[in-house]
């Protein structure tokens, strides 16, 4: 069932802000934010989303709608001047980046952000800094990274920045992977790619919803986005605006697309 | 043949090209130890200084270098090493041996106070404050009834005829030199100085990755003020008189970047060849234009200056990452092919 934001369900359970129904005690959530650069413009206005526990919820809208800053927000870059973000029910709001892995949390950034000039294998080891103090637990996760993508192992001396951009995003799957989060924000995965890595990609992201990882996916491939999806957010203006299951977005998808792009 | 008989053979290899580094870099200092009674007083001054700007040069690198925050006012922390050693020599009668450590202290709490303010900002805003604050620190130093004002600190001499005094300073800045040059190798090889490269590369990504990136950048800027305090201390005993206008200068912050530059930024060899390359050269050159004629006897003390430009510019055009660069792009070219 698709529904639109303004229409308030009458029913039980709690209301969130805008009105919509969501059960945020597990899951990552954001309820009510406000969020913006500078005092005189808003990206985000009163926006409640919620990434259900071991589910794929993907977040679609035109340019300018304010997806990567709710992933901003959600990952604690950016505070919102109102409103909370939620972390199986528990306030995290103000935890900063760096501690957010240690909740079991991670981000893979857009575009390209590879240490170029650190080898394959230092990349991955910085992406396990939280067992920094734990010489066997690292290369335990090291390993572990290593038989879960091979082709890791075979680059491990290579500087990243040799590599080609797919190769690249490889290294940052693995990087991001080294921490093994349970709740995953990726902004954007098939920015700047070749048609082939890009289902790569996505084959990938598929393997972590099998895991019954929680992902909050923000992307501008509809289509491949909505076909892993469970559950799917669009924004407009900053604001929420349909949302619903996968089957409801399906057919509508096209009839979507062309309304963002009339403006 | 299988991988495991493979990985040992690398590893022997391995093995076999670490002792060959370590014996030759004992044989260097070895080299440099005998040097000390070898050479003519003027060189043993000459490469004391030399010694002393590795050690500056190798401690702004662990920020400036592996995290790229360009620090330019590293004298700050060299100047309050001195003047601690001198404030506590001559007016606490503290032990000069143990102002020496004192110094380091000082200087890295001095860093601290700097650095929790400074590190929240990034790039050129940084540069600019670290600048601000060793202008400030010098007019401070001028005008504290404590450090002797513009007038400046008298050090007591060391009981030695000329030459031994020297030489004692020459292997007291061998030996400290040695160590951080050490020091600087083992972060390069360590997790922590990849950490700094990923800060210079990409700050963003890195504290995503649960990278405590203004901690660790505290960490790099305080290890560079403890040296630099240390050194200050031995410079302020090696030259016996301080005063805040030659302590502070400007000089001695940018020639530690520049000597940096030369040599490579990010690298633990850089300081070891960019120091020398310029200290030596400015000073070989000051030795040949004495003896022609229709340059005469007395040189400004700018000429090094001039020097130090002129290699910039053969750097800057020839090597734009510095000996190191070109090195590794030699090595590189040699390996692939």
């Amino acid at each position: 069932m698709m529904r639109h934001a303004a229409d308030v369900p009458a029913g039980s359970g709690r209301p969130s802000p805008n009105g919509l129904v969501a059960d945020t005690s597990a899951g990552l959530s954001m309820r009510g934010v406000t969020a913006g650069y500078y005092s005189h413009d808003l990206v985000l206005n009163n926006v409640s989303l919620l990434a259900r526990p071991g589910k794929v919820t993907v977040l679609l809208g035109p340019n300018g709608s304010g997806k990567s800053t709710a992933l901003r927000i959600l990952y604690g870059l950016l505070r919102p001047r109102s409103g909370q973000v939620l972390l199986d029910g528990r306030e995290i709001t103000a935890v900063p980046p760096h501690r957010r892995l240690a909740l079991g949390m991670a981000l893979l950034p857009q575009g390209r952000s590879v240490f170029p000039e650190l080898t394959v294998q230092e990349n991955l080891e910085i992406g396990g800094w939280l067992l920094m103090r734990d010489r066997r637990r690292l290369s335990a996760a090291l390993e572990a990274i290593y038989a879960r993508y091979p082709l890791l192992k075979e680059w491990r001396q290579k500087q990243a920045g040799s590599l080609s951009g797919g190769q690249q995003r490889l290294v940052e799957i693995g990087r991001m992977m080294m921490a093994s989060p349970r709740v995953i924000l990726i902004d954007e995965p098939s920015v700047g790619l070749a048609p082939v890595i890009v289902d790569q990609v996505y084959e990938e992201i598929a393997r972590l919803k099998e895991e019954q990882r929680t992902i909050l996916l923000v992307d501008q491939n509809v289509r491949a986005a909505v076909a892993l999806a469970d559950y799917v957010y669009t924004l407009e203006y900053g604001r929420n605006n349909l949302e619903g299951e996968r089957g409801a977005f399906e057919d509508r998808l096209e009839a979507l697309i062309k309304s963002w792009l009339r403006f | 043949m299988s991988s495991a008989l493979l990985e040992r053979v690398a590893t022997g290899a391995r093995w076999r090209s670490w002792l060959y580094r370590g014996l030759g870099a004992a044989a260097a200092v070895g080299l440099l130890a005998l040097l000390g009674v070898l050479i003519p007083l003027d060189w043993v001054t000459t490469l004391s200084s030399v010694f002393m700007y590795i050690m500056l040069a190798e401690g702004w690198n662990i920020l400036g270098g592996y995290a790229g925050y360009l620090n330019f006012g590293m004298v700050t922390f060299f100047g309050v090493g001195a003047y601690t050693a001198g404030v506590l020599c001559t007016q606490y009668n503290v032990h000069p041996l143990l102002t020496i450590p004192l110094a380091g202290s000082v200087a890295t709490v001095v860093a601290l106070l700097v650095g929790v303010p400074a590190l929240r900002l990034r790039g050129v805003y940084f540069a600019i404050l670290t600048l601000i604050i060793s202008f400030l620190t010098q007019v401070l130093v001028t005008n504290l009834g404590i450090t002797g004002g513009a007038s400046g600190i008298y050090m007591p001499a060391l009981p030695f005829d000329a030459f031994t005094n020297e030489q004692i300073f020459y292997y007291a800045f061998l030996f400290l030199m040695v160590l951080t040059v050490l020091l600087a190798f083992l972060i390069e090889h360590a997790r922590f100085g990849y950490a700094l490269v990923a800060i210079r590369e990409d700050e963003d990504p890195a504290e995503i990755l649960g990278v405590r990136t203004t901690w660790l950048k505290t960490q790099a800027l305080l290890l560079g003020a403890c040296i630099a305090g240390i050194a200050g201390a031995i410079y302020a005993f090696h030259t016996s008189y301080i005063e805040p206008q030659g302590t502070f200068s400007l000089d001695i912050s940018i020639d530690v970047v520049l000597m940096s530059l030369v040599g490579g930024l990010g690298t633990w060899q850089g300081p070891v060849i960019g120091v020398p390359l310029m200290l030596v050269t400015a000073q070989v050159l000051r030795i040949l234009a004495g003896e022609l004629p229709f340059l005469g006897t007395a040189l400004p003390p700018e000429f090094d200056r001039v020097v130090f430009g002129v290699i910039l510019i053969l750097v800057a055009l020839l090597a734009p990452s510095g000996v190191m660069g070109l090195v590794r792009r030699v090595r590189g070219r040699r390996l692939t092919v």
